[in-house]
């Protein structure tokens, strides 16, 4: 197995063959594949893939806030500033949990606690890992709804959330990440459960601020259009696999995984406007229940020949920074 | 706001002329004659006619209703037949070690309930958990007064730790008023801890499996903020009410605890009554407790607003 | 659940039901065999006045089942009529509904209490007062089963298809009680029991001659340190019967209620 720039300083998170199971009542699922990924410092990575594929556990996996009685992360690695965080204590993960690695979830109505202010929830991320006054962590959750440009945030500070949109909501979230000026922002899925008009505004709001704060971000979507305007590298994953990793430019012009391919012919196209049938991949995503032999897209990829069939790709490079799993990406690269 | 606490007293003024109405009829309704009952079996027709003109039975129904409602308004219970003295005054009396006995059961009881439905839910399925279910199962069959006399042969017979009867008044020493009181307590929170911790429990479980409480663990809450500071909180509501309803139990619970400790309490006052037929008496107390019921649910309805603020009024 | 509880019940329903058939006469008193420890022929000794504690425990069961199972007989009548009218009634409701309200909020033992005071210490005069303060919540149960069951499709149908509305009650509202009855009986008969316990305890039930396990506990109390028997005799007889009657509730709700169980 190959990697790219996993050496030097530049590299923030390295994640390598992350193997995840799910524990079912009588099966087990095998979520992540043994997965390997790097995040460098202040870049943009997107993650890729329809639901299901294993991408919000990668995230929940890193920081170990996975259900305990139903997960777990039976082998690989997550280096973090050297020290692996599968091996941290409960007490020391709790330390970079929301200080240095911090998350954003994708249901902005259910991820706030009803029952406390707004202002109250992201002092609290301020006083769980600074030795602050109440006053100066509301101070610094005034400064956060500001910055995340929540009008009148004054009075915000002292709202519920049942009193806020989805979108200020999603806002709030994101001040209460940023609260501690983390090294790492996950993003899993942050806009989609709003509207259209909002996904706009709080995907440039992240950018935004990622910018302005040097956070590196790890965004998770199944949205190739959200990948296309916010990230700098891509990875797509497929039935807990990592199949093709690539800069972002490269992806878009030279996919070179069959699946990569047909997600994005199943991208509405917006430049022609006119109306006609998307493209879909045929057949279903395997069951992760039983062990899949070959490459877990052979049988819905148009390219697959016997091999494909019988051993497991493993992720190579096809060009520099360029890496898919596919046995025949030459080919898929030509047609 | 304002129009709630507004309308939920008004429905609480209405439940009480409710529970007025039913405790006037029943005294004057049930089969038998209250003041016959009421002088005993040795009586002379004097003697009875005394009681009946002495409790205004030879009045329309309606004048001794309005009669005896306005004097519950005006603080007026009736007076004791066999005492001789205010209702009210009897109970100031008996108060005490009723007020003692209930507060340190509440408080018992709800810590207790609320930590061992908290750390039941935590690991359901777990140790504390299974304790839990044999816990309730045993707090919900076991009555009080069984209860009371196993400790009391355990503690206080067989070990002499702790005093076998009786009570202190606080006034003579927080010691021994507490030492009293500690067997009465225990006895009487068992199967309170049971019904709090299984409604905390369920509350919680509930909470747990929130979202909110993943974004909390995601800012790297601690266990114990987490669930002290952050899901009790979420859970509130449920836990609330059962500790409102459970007082109506509690007031029972005491009766009886009184009478095996023998503590001199409201439970013994209505007891003797009982016994005594002193009507007066039952009927004051019944009112009484019953209004203290009503307002302790009127208050838990009103401290809604504080745990959750999603209720609109 | 369903089998421990009801295993246990049903033993201690036939050792109450065959009691005089095995059992010494628990009135029968003997003053020169006061307070005996367990013996081959009086397994739980005897009393202060002599007589036998097992025979009276067997006995005293009997008295608490017979409460439990009218006391569940007649609260599921009247809850059931107060509920279907409350709930099928608009107009009754408000009135039925705050009436159950002040009912509620009077403490059951002393509302209990009070009202064998009144009318006398009979068995009967026993099952209706213990009845009264369980009405509210069974009659609660049943309004909301109907308010919930009236809105189904089903309901609607057969209500604009011509049915009466007798005939929609009978067929399609009261079977939907059932299951929620049925758990809220068990409920009933083991509050029942402690009640009817507690009253005799407190000297409000049957009159102390007639064995109940509360008049057991309450004149015995006075010679717990000497014969402890006579106390935790009837007093474990009653705990169990009462987790008896708990488990099977316990065991019912989880069998008409899937959903509850896999989250407990």
């Amino acid at each position: 197995m190959q990697m790219q720039n996993t050496s030097g300083d530049n590299v923030l998170l390295d994640v390598r063959d992350l193997d995840t199971h799910f524990y079912g009542e009588e099966s087990v699922t095998r979520a992540l594949g043994g997965i390997s990924f790097h995040v460098n410092r202040g870049e943009t990575l997107g993650i890729v893939g329809e639901s299901g594929c294993g991408k919000s556990v990668t995230a929940l996996s890193i920081l170990r806030l996975l259900p305990k009685l139903t997960a777990k992360t039976v082998g690989g690695e997550i280096r973090f500033h050297g020290s692996d965080l599968l091996k941290l204590s409960e007490r020391e993960i709790r330390k970079i949990r929301g200080d240095r690695i911090a998350m954003i979830f994708q249901e902005p109505m259910t991820s706030l606690s009803p029952v406390h202010t707004v202002g109250h929830q992201i002092a609290e991320a301020v006083q769980i890992h600074t030795k602050v006054s109440r006053s100066d962590a509301l101070e610094r959750s005034r400064e956060m709804l500001r910055l995340v440009r929540i009008a009148d945030p004054e009075r915000r500070l002292y709202s519920y959330p049942h009193e806020m949109s989805g979108g200020m909501r999603q806002r709030v979230m994101i001040a209460m990440a940023l609260a501690c000026s983390p090294e790492l922002l996950i993003a899993d899925e942050p806009t989609t459960a709003l509207d259209v008009t909002m996904q706009a505004q709080i995907l440039r709001l992240i950018i935004d601020l990622k910018q302005r704060m040097g956070t590196a971000v790890m965004f998770i979507t199944h949205d190739l259009g959200v990948v296309a305007e916010t990230c700098q590298r891509v990875i797509v994953m497929y039935a807990g696999r990592i199949v093709e990793q690539a800069d972002v430019l490269d992806l878009f012009a030279r996919p070179a995984h069959p699946y990569t391919q047909g997600l994005m012919r199943s991208m509405p196209d917006r430049r022609h406007g006119r109306r006609q049938r998307l493209p879909e991949i045929p057949g279903i995503v395997p069951s992760l229940r039983e062990p899949i032999v070959g490459c877990s897209f052979a049988p819905r990829c148009p390219f697959a020949i016997d091999i494909c069939r019988e051993k497991a790709p493993t992720m190579r490079d096809v060009r520099p920074s360029h890496a898919a799993a596919c046995w025949r990406s030459e080919e898929v690269l030509g047609a | 706001m304002g129009g709630y606490v507004c309308r939920r007293l008004i429905s609480a003024i209405g439940v009480m002329a409710v529970v007025g109405v039913f405790i006037f009829l029943l005294l004057r309704l049930v089969p038998g004659d209250a003041a016959a009952m009421m002088a005993g079996n040795n009586a002379t027709p004097q003697e009875v006619a005394g009681i009946r003109e002495q409790l205004g039975l030879n009045e329309p129904l309606t004048v001794q209703f309005v009669q005896w409602a306005l004097g519950i308004l005006s603080g007026n219970l009736g007076s004791s037949i066999f005492a001789g003295l205010p209702v009210l005054t009897l109970v100031s009396q008996r108060i005490e070690p009723t007020i003692s006995l209930s507060i340190l059961t509440m408080i018992v009881s709800v810590t207790g309930g609320i930590c061992f439905g908290i750390f039941a839910a935590w690991r359901a399925g777990g140790f504390v958990d299974r304790m839990l279910t044999a816990f309730s199962a045993v707090g919900y069959s076991v009555p009080v007064f069984v209860v009371g006399y196993f400790l009391t042969y355990c503690f206080s017979l067989g070990t002499r730790w702790l005093p076998v009867q009786g009570y202190v008044s606080i006034g003579q020493g927080l010691a021994p008023w507490f030492v009293h009181l500690v067997l009465p307590t225990v006895a009487l929170s068992l199967s309170y801890i049971a019904f709090i911790a299984r409604i905390t429990r369920a509350s919680m479980l509930e909470v747990l499996s929130e979202d909110y409480m993943r974004t909390a663990a995601a800012k790297g809450a601690s266990t114990y903020a987490m669930l002290f500071h952050y899901a009790l909180k979420n859970a509130a509501a449920p836990i609330l009410t059962v500790i409102g309803l459970s007082f109506a139990y509690l007031i029972g619970g005491v009766v009886i605890t009184e009478t095996v400790f023998n503590l001199p309490g409201i439970g013994r006052l209505v007891v003797d009554a009982i016994n005594n037929r002193d009507y007066p008496v039952i009927q004051g107390v019944l009112i009484l407790v019953s209004g203290l019921y009503v307002l302790i649910n009127l208050a838990v309805d009103l401290a809604y607003r504080l745990v959750d603020p999603r209720i609109r009024y | 659940m369903v089998f421990t509880g009801g295993g246990v019940l049903a033993l201690v329903i036939v050792m109450a039901l065959f009691a005089p058939m095995y059992v010494r006469d628990p009135m029968n008193m003997d003053p020169f065999k006061t307070l005996q420890p367990p013996s081959a022929a009086m397994w739980f000794g005897t009393d202060n006045l002599g007589r036998d504690v097992f025979a009276r425990t067997v006995f005293g069961a009997r008295l608490s089942l017979t409460v439990g199972l009218m006391v569940v007989a007649s609260t599921a009548l009247s809850g059931l009529l107060i509920g279907v009218i409350a709930g099928y009634h608009r107009g009754f409701d408000s009135i039925i509904m705050r009436v159950m309200d002040g009912l509620m909020s009077i403490p059951t033992i002393l509302l209990a209490m009070a009202l064998v005071s009144l009318a006398g210490s009979g068995l009967s005069i026993l099952i209706v007062a213990i009845t009264i303060p369980q009405i509210p919540s069974t009659a609660r149960l049943v309004r909301s089963v109907v308010l919930s069951v009236r809105e189904r499709p089903y309901v609607e149908a057969a209500l604009c298809g011509g049915a009466r509305a007798p005939k929609v009650l009978w067929r399609h509202i009261l079977p939907n009680t059932i299951p929620a009855l049925m758990v809220q009986s068990a409920n009933i008969c083991a509050s029942a029991i402690l009640t009817e316990a507690g009253l005799s305890f407190l000297g409000a039930g049957v009159s102390p001659e007639i064995p109940s396990l509360g008049n057991m506990i309450s004149s015995s109390r006075l010679y717990l340190g000497l014969a402890p028997l006579t106390v935790f005799a009837p007093g474990v007889w009653l705990a169990v019967t009462v987790l008896a009657v708990n488990l099977l509730g316990d065991g019912l709700r989880d069998l008409f209620d899937p959903r509850l169980k896999r989250r407990r």
